[in-house]
């Protein structure tokens, strides 16, 4: 007996296997498989033959990622990254120039937001400093990993 | 049938023109570039996402999350300023295509 929600389940582990993201495209794709086997078994077509029709007008896993890898990648998120490690290691600095009590006018250097308007102590700085570097690498990570999915053929 | 490749470069101007239209979503996309075109345009239906994307991120189109009459979730695209001046654009380069054919069909018939 023919198990849709089962051979759905099937074809999206095909199509992360080939580096389809998930959850956006994954899911439109999925939405579209879905509407079109709808269509198929309303022109009279049984559900197993009309889930076949289906998954070939979709297309293949690995020419879809291909094009998918095309899409250039927004800038912001390299911006974003280096705006981030900047951050931290400027807060990360300045924490460190407060902690040796050296003068606040160095700390400009590393390119912290703290400014001695709204001055914060060491401690907030060293925080501040490591989350953002934190959620940096978390970005560089993720990155590197959606990279490595799509070489993994 | 169309070829292959005049399918690719068309799609983007046929998107942006289905789009200029009004708010639409990938399956319905498909299907009325597949009924204008008397079922000559054939897509990879899956190979329309890439191309939404692009153009998504391009800045040309803007997408929603929203439901469908039957309460299932759907993506619409619809098209942006950018979007409408890149159609224009579009529009201006295809109709220069067309002319120059229509141009070289006329002498040829001379």
């Amino acid at each position: 007996m023919f198990n849709l929600e089962q051979a759905i389940a099937d074809w999206r582990q095909k199509m992360l296997a080939a580096g389809i993201e998930n959850p956006v495209p994954l899911e439109e794709l999925e939405l579209h498989l879905r509407e079109e086997m709808k269509s198929q078994v309303r022109a009279g077509i049984e559900a197993e033959q009309a889930f076949k029709v289906a998954v070939q007008r979709i297309g293949e896993a690995r020419s879809l990622e291909t094009e998918f890898n095309k899409i250039p990648k927004k800038p912001f998120g390299i911006l974003g990254i280096i705006l981030l490690g900047g951050i931290g290691c400027g807060n990360i600095a300045h924490g460190w120039l407060q902690l040796m009590d050296t003068d606040f006018s160095f700390a400009f250097i590393g390119g912290s937001f703290t400014m001695e308007n709204f001055m914060i102590g060491p401690g907030t700085n060293l925080l501040m400093g490591l989350g953002s570097l934190y959620v940096g690498g978390w970005l560089i990570w993720k990155a590197t990993e959606s990279a490595k999915m799509r070489t993994i053929k | 049938m169309l070829k292959r490749e005049l399918v690719a470069a068309s799609a983007e101007p046929l998107i942006l023109s289905l789009l200029a239209r009004g708010e639409s979503y990938g399956y319905a996309i498909i299907q009325d570039i597949k009924a204008r075109s008397d079922n000559q345009m054939q897509w990879t239906d899956g190979m329309l996402y890439p191309v939404l994307h692009r153009l998504e991120n391009k800045g040309l189109i803007k997408a929603r999350w929203g439901e469908s009459e039957t309460g299932r979730k759907r993506k619409y695209y619809s098209l942006k300023k950018d979007g409408h001046k890149a159609l224009a654009k579009h529009q201006e380069q295809w109709s220069l295509v067309s002319a120059v054919l229509a141009g070289l069909r006329k002498e040829s018939y001379v």
